[in-house]
């Protein structure tokens, strides 16, 4: 009977622990922002809302991100097609380089557009000769949209491809359709909900782009400032109002493409030719993902080693790499521990109502497509200076704000769903039974927890760390926010990029760039070993 | 173990998938659960375990209610439909898996799984993983997990569903005949009236969440016999009386038996063992069991 008692307590301490984390995590900063911009009245909001740069500002993003989102659909659908269904040497490196895109940091992402496009390099040169600059202009914010949001077509419609049997295509050319319109008729139909969710993805990845946006937009006010640019410069300029605004409106639209998603997932259910597709699929791919890689190594060294080595070795680059691995080690920690439980709790639990699991499995998506910037500013309007509980922990001796405890909450944010939505569907897979079975036989939770149900989701946990640490390693805008960026204090290693190229320090930008790519790439590596064993499981 | 449920109820939503079930099962009785998909039998199964907790009712085992009490304190052993074997796990690992719980010592767990895989016939299957058997071997795998802990009572959710006809017969009669072995109680699920009818001690009938009916095999058989005779069941072509007919043939035919009986100590505990307990004795039942005990007992 202690027993039981005891057992009861422990399972009512874990399951309100988990609940707190997602209320304070994901639930306050969001309801934060919302009381924020209208607290001076819904007229003020409007005001900070229409105003002319603020409304250009939302309305070159919105224009941008449907264009990438456009482009990124189209080349999506033709480069999962070829993945899946051409077998050719190589095909395996395409299908994990699909992932380089997440897995490496935006800001590295922007200063590689930046250092392939700049008018010294061959295609900005190129442009000039025509009389057009990509740089600093529309087709600059579009590429870098692109690049980032790349992989997210490709990975909702491979499932789809893969699940659509080669019997029903073969069912339809038997009844003497052509190609095309098996192909319309049959195959289009079937990708169509992982087009149409992938694209909403990139649509609001696009949407909420900073760290990639901000080094080569040029931020022109009116011209080629961006949304999130635009809240970051209201953050700086100390206008929260302004920024929490335009926020609103961008984490409204986020809201609403999330709900769209959820709705679209739960409605589902030649040589010549092919050599065509083959080759093109490869040179989008190195056009868009190997080419930029490669010139950020040679940028790295383009002032010789000595430039690398000094560019790394300065104390501010030592100290912001330190303090990106002490984030990324904290931040992993918690948001693993969470994630298995709250996933496993969303899964599995009955004491969570059917209609409150819905809400929470929308709102965990949340911070996929809330601009990183607005989740710094979240953390800054909730533990500012300014805020009440802000200030309770100023007078504490504890600064949260433009200190390390406040950007490894924003890090925290911004990584939380992706262990859940690695782990969910693999739990949702395997199903409760061996977990019954195992509580048939006396086992208790916890028990039941290590020795069935751990072995079963191990995998897709290791993915998930991994996918956590690279995007620690590489989030930028949100912790730009919350940092205040200072040199050898909150300097991340990101932000020192991002400054180094401000200050026009290309080589030293590099360098750290290098590092962080390099990061990036072994993690890419970790992630398709680690992606092959959850196969086999 | 004895067990008695009284006035068992469960909705799901707004769903009554069980209404006021009452019944109760004599120790050492093998029960078959049968009635049409969507009925209520799993769902009945699942809160004998403690997998579901009931709107109300209760249910006893031994006198003692037991609806307060987890799963892992009521000593039953479940065989889930599809199994739910640890995909992880060998064969071994997986009957040793509730023993190793119990905290049983090492030479114990052996013992007793090595006891388990002969008993179910796994033996030479031991370090295989459930994918790399046949869908009978997953049975009794599941089987033998289900009975390492000792459970006081097994209960078995549609045992043969995931298995071809012809295995599905030879495992029916190995199970009868494992289980009169173990004088366990015992409930299984089944879609099947003639495997009920071939199996139970007794037979209830689920439908639409009510019990409907309880008794014995030969009154489930007779019940329905005269439901065709009434022509309740008229269109349907009646597979199901000509199978009848051979069982009681079968069932003549064993009567007369009257040879020696090795497995005849586990019989006289039910009542239909009673029967047979009589036939060992020389006399004849006043009236004719109608299924083949003896025949499975002789095998064993
Ligand atoms: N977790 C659940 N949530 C909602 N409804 C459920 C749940 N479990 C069972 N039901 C419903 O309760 C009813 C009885 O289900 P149950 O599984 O007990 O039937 P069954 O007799 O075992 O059927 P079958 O022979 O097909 O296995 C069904 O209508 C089912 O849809
Ligand atoms: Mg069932």
């Amino acid at each position: 009977m202690t027993n039981m008692l005891q057992s009861r307590w422990w399972s009512w301490g874990f399951r309100s622990t988990v609940m707190l984390y997602f209320i304070i995590l994901i639930v306050c900063p969001i309801a934060g922002i919302y009381v924020q911009s209208l607290s001076g009245g819904f007229q003020a909001f409007a005001d900070n809302v229409t105003e002319a740069l603020a409304w250009k500002s939302v309305i070159l993003t919105v224009k941008l991100a449907v264009i990438s989102t456009i482009i990124n659909a189209a080349v999506g659908t033709l480069a999962a097609w070829v993945l899946v269904r051409y077998r050719f040497p190589g095909r395996s490196l395409l299908n994990s380089l699909v992932d380089l895109p997440f897995a490496l940091p935006t800001a590295v992402i922007g200063l590689m557009i930046l250092l392939l496009l700049g008018p010294r390099s061959l295609i900005g040169s190129g442009a000039e000769a025509l009389g057009t600059t990509i740089l600093f202009h529309e087709p600059a914010i579009v590429v870098a949209m692109i690049f980032v949001t790349f992989p997210f077509v490709i990975r909702a419609v491979q499932p789809m491809l893969e699940e659509l049997d080669a019997s029903e295509e073969e069912a339809a050319y038997t009844m003497g359709a052509s190609k095309s319109r098996t192909f319309f008729r049959v195959i289009l139909p079937c990708m169509m909900p992982g087009i149409v969710s992938g694209a909403m993805l990139a649509f609001s990845r696009a949407l909420a782009e900073f760290g990639a946006v901000v080094l080569v937009a040029g931020n022109i006010p009116g011209r080629t400032l961006v949304a999130s640019v635009y809240i970051f410069g209201e953050i700086e300029s100390d206008n929260p109002a302004g920024a929490a605004a335009v926020s609103v409106l961008l984490l409204t639209l986020s809201l609403l493409i999330l709900w769209t998603v959820n709705f679209v997932r739960r409605r589902r259910g030649e040589l010549t030719i092919r050599r065509f597709w083959i080759g093109l699929t490869t040179l989008i791919f190195a056009v868009l993902l190997i080419v930029p890689l490669l010139r950020i190594v040679q940028g790295a060294f383009d002032d010789g080693w000595s430039g690398f080595s000094a560019g790394i070795s300065r104390p501010e680059a030592q100290h912001a790499l330190l303090m990106t691995g002490i984030i990324a080690v904290c931040v992993t920690l918690v948001n693993t521990i969470f994630g298995v439980m709250l996933s496993l709790y969303l899964v599995r639990a009955n004491w969570l109502g059917k209609r409150l699991k819905a809400v929470m499995n929308a709102i965990v998506d949340l911070p996929f497509a809330v601009s990183p910037v607005i989740g710094g500013l979240m953390i800054v309007l909730l533990l500012g200076p300014d805020s009440a509980v802000g200030a309770m922990l100023g007078r504490a001796g504890v600064d949260v704000v433009y200190a390390l405890p406040g950007m490894i909450l924003a890090t925290l944010f911004v990584t939380f769903p992706i262990v859940i939505r690695e782990v969910m569907p693999v739990l949702q897979e395997v199903g409760s039974q061996q977990e019954e079975a195992a509580h048939m036989m006396g086992a208790y939770a916890w028990t039941t927890f290590w020795r069935v149900t751990w072995p079963l989701i191990r995998w897709s946990v290791v993915y998930g760390v991994i996918l956590t640490v690279a995007r620690c390693l590489g989030e930028f805008g949100a912790v730009l926010v919350v940092s205040g960026n200072i040199i050898n204090k909150t300097q991340t290693a990101t932000t020192l990029v991002y400054q180094d190229v401000e200050n026009f320090d290309l080589t030293a930008a590099n360098s750290v760039a290098l590092v962080l790519a390099a990061a990036s790439v072994l993690l890419l590596l970790v992630m398709e070993w680690s992606k092959s064993r959850k196969e086999v499981h | 173990m004895h067990v008695e449920v009284r006035g068992l109820n469960k909705t799901f939503g707004s769903f009554q998938a069980v209404k006021d079930v009452d019944f109760s099962v004599e120790k050492g009785q093998l029960i078959g659960l049968l009635g049409p998909s969507g009925g209520g039998k799993t769902s009945i199964l699942r809160m004998l375990a403690g997998l579901e907790t009931p709107d109300s009712g209760d249910i006893v085992f031994h006198g003692q209610r037991v609806n307060d009490l987890p799963p892992q304190e009521r000593g039953i052993g479940f065989v889930f439909q599809n199994y739910a074997l640890f995909k992880h796990m060998t064969v071994s690992e997986n009957i040793a898996f509730g023993l190793e719980v119990k905290k049983w010592n090492k030479a114990k767990i052996k013992d007793r799984v090595a006891n388990l895989t002969e008993l179910t016939g796994l033996k030479g299957f031991e370090s295989r993983y459930p994918h790399q058997l046949s869908g009978g071997q997953r049975q009794r795998v599941a089987f033998a997990r289900a009975l390492a802990p000792e459970p006081q009572l097994l209960l078995l959710d549609e045992p043969f569903a995931a298995i071809d006809a012809k295995i599905r017969h030879e495992l029916r009669s190995w199970l009868r005949e494992m289980i009169d072995r173990l004088g366990i109680t015992s409930i299984f699920v089944t879609h099947d009236q003639d495997e009920a009818i071939e199996v139970a001690d007794e037979i209830m009938i689920i439908n639409k969440g009510n019990l409907e009916q309880k008794g014995s095999p030969w009154e489930i058989y007779q019940r329905s016999e005269d439901a065709v005779r009434r022509g309740l069941y008229r269109g349907i072509p009646d597979r199901r009386q000509h199978r009848g007919a051979s069982r009681l043939r079968r069932c003549g035919r064993i009567g007369g038996h009257q040879g020696p009986d090795p497995a005849g100590v586990y019989r006289d505990r039910t009542q239909g063992r009673v029967h047979a307990a009589a036939l060992r004795d020389g006399g004849r039942p006043r009236q004719p069991h109608p299924f083949p005990r003896q025949r499975m007992a002789r095998r064993g």
